[in-house]
């Protein structure tokens, strides 16, 4: 086990009645891969919306590096290190395959006015795309055209790779993936995982939400468990599966 | 290929003879004046084209632009150049104050808050009467002087000179438009035009950017207005009323927004048509009305303005030479 990396303590999120996240404590250790598994409005995406600065929480504290995340901006936790993909892909749809990835840098540096109006800036946008064509190599998204190609013409599976490959363009130390094995294909599903793995191979922590019981358990080290936005149960693959109280919640009849 | 070289140096050739194939003096003005909507449309592309922020403001940075140049110079006896400077830095000033509470909002809401401001700005053109003359309008704004090239002397009360610093200052800001737009920087704008949440979790500061994109228009504007008072030697509110602010912004949808060149050929259509409609006789009613159905038609056949228009018309040319293509090769 490697040191903290992130650490929530009391984290709530109350929507009016509602309670999506339920004082959750838990950490997140350096360079493991970490799943969170629940059922249907367990509070996983609110978990991560909570993380990124997307949403701010009622209460409760997420420290990530030693510093609190609290109040913080969702695009200053990008530059804190802090990556993610969405569920529902939120990819930049009418821009190029090669630009989505692009985009990612923004995160490491930005474009300063020397680099866009300076004498130099072709060669300097060059080194970007050059870049931007690695880490498409990286997540092995294969395409003729990555520079003139919109994204939204990519099939759905590439339309994933993509995202991640964006994510990973703003240099995380914490990559968060929020289902990112919806809608792929038994073959797509085997190579995300060997993605993953390479990722982690990185020095890249990273942190999935996934419903694919399957592959959680074949990536990750550690499955933290949700249900009704509660901290059910934290531990190892296999001790997730003998759970009583887990599999009571909503493994059920997936893993019997 | 050859037609393309042909086109590279036809297009030159024709920009600067252009003046001299008008028949007259009416018509240069005519294509000056379009060469100032083309600096405001092209500005504005920055906000609305690439970034997605409708901004009903760019009029009224024309005519505060316009005004504090005109004032600089006549009031405080400034010499021309500092005072469009001036002029042009008022414009921009402005433009970050006023994006600063309205980049915030979205869609229509924007559109609606820079209406709101364009209407105040010509309510206090109109009604600061001891800044600006009020109705009566600022008259006697300076001359250029005169300068010569090679021993020949041009005057700026003729059109004609006038017209090539405007084209010249019109191709500079276009080649920053452009070199803006193929950079980083444009990149940034146009993630923020396409999904703001995934922008700002690519490390972008939205706000920031905005307020950036929206400051750039308001300065191409500042431009556009600090030659515009001393190319006309006089100002009146009405000339930056709130449907000055419409019109660069249909020119912008008419043209399709973030391609240029469409851009700039629906900024000439809407200067030309309705001028030689009016020369054409029937009137201003009957031009505004034909004006309307112009755009009515455009936006019923083309709702992606000229540019989407031609981009399908090429696709469809090319599909169907393909189709033959394969047609014969299945022979």
């Amino acid at each position: 086990m490697g040191n903290e990396l992130l650490a929530t303590t009391g984290l709530t999120k109350k929507y009016g009645g509602l309670t999506a996240v339920d004082s959750v404590d838990f950490q997140v250790w350096d360079g493991e891969v970490i799943a969170v598994i629940g059922p249907n409005g367990a509070g996983k995406s609110t978990l991560f919306n909570l993380i990124t600065g997307v949403i701010p929480p009622t209460s409760g504290q997420i420290t990530f590096l030693g510093k609190s995340l609290v109040g913080v901006a969702a695009h200053t936790v990008a530059h804190r290190g802090i990556a993610r993909t969405f569920q529902n892909l939120r990819l930049f749809r009418n821009l190029s395959v090669l630009e989505n990835v692009m985009a990612g840098f923004h995160a490491k540096s930005k474009p300063s006015l020397s680099e866009v109006i300076g004498p130099s800036h072709a060669r300097h946008e060059q080194a970007w795309k050059n870049k931007g064509r690695e880490l498409l190599a990286f997540v092995e998204l294969d395409t003729s055209q990555p520079e003139k190609t919109p994204a939204r013409n990519l099939p759905y599976g590439q339309q994933r790779l993509l995202e991640i490959a964006r994510a990973l363009a703003t240099g995380p130390r914490l990559l968060l993936l929020d289902e990112p094995a919806a809608g792929l294909n038994p073959e797509e599903n085997g190579k995300l995982m060997d993605l993953i793995g390479r990722i982690r191979a990185q020095g890249i922590t990273v942190m999935l939400v996934e419903h694919n019981v399957e592959l959680v358990m074949e990536v990750s080290e550690r499955v933290m468990v949700l249900d009704l936005g509660r901290k059910l149960y934290i531990g190892t693959p296999d001790e997730v599966r003998t759970n009583p109280e887990v599999i009571r919640a909503y493994l059920g009849t997936e893993v019997a | 290929m050859s037609r393309r070289h042909a086109l590279r140096l036809l297009i030159p050739v024709l920009v600067v003879s252009l003046p001299f194939l008008l028949p007259n003096n009416f018509w240069v003005n005519v294509l000056n004046t379009s060469i100032i909507y083309m600096i405001l449309a092209v500005g504005l592309n920055i906000a609305a084209g690439s970034t997605g922020l409708f901004s009903l403001a760019q009029g009224a940075f024309f005519g505060i632009a316009a005004y504090a140049a005109a004032l600089f110079t006549m009031r405080l006896g400034l010499p021309i150049p500092v005072g469009m400077a001036l002029g042009v830095i008022t414009a921009t000033l402005v433009g970050v104050l006023l994006a600063i509470p309205s980049v915030r909002l979205r869609g229509s809401y924007l559109c609606i808050a820079t209406l709101g401001f364009s209407t105040i700005v010509f309510q206090l053109l109109l009604n600061l009467d001891g800044l600006t003359r009020g109705p009566m309008g600022l008259v006697g704004i300076p001359q250029l002087p005169a300068i010569s090239i090679a021993g020949l002397r041009f005057s700026f009360i003729n059109k004609i000179p006038w017209y090539y610093i405007l084209v010249i200052v019109l191709g500079l800001l276009i080649y920053l438009e452009r070199v803006l737009a193929n950079s980083r920087f444009g990149l940034t704008l146009r993630m923020i035009r396409e999904d703001e949440l995934a922008a700002a979790c690519c490390g972008v500061n939205t706000f920031q950017f905005k307020v950036l994109a929206f400051a750039l228009s308001a300065f191409y504007a500042g431009v556009a207005g600090a030659l515009y008072g001393f190319y006309l030697s006089f100002l009146t509110p009405e000339l930056f009323e709130v449907p000055e602010s419409i019109k660069v912004m249909t020119i912008i949808i008419v043209g399709g927004r973030g391609n240029i060149l469409a851009v700039l050929i629906a900024a000439l259509l809407l200067t030309v048509i309705p001028e030689s409609l009016r020369v054409i006789g029937g009137g201003s009613t009957v031009s505004l009305l034909l004006y309307g159905a112009v755009l009515v038609a455009v936006m019923v056949f083309a709702p992606e303005g000229l540019a989407g228009a031609w981009e399908r018309m090429r696709t469809r040319r090319g599909a169907s030479q393909e189709l033959a293509a394969s047609a014969n090769a299945g022979d």
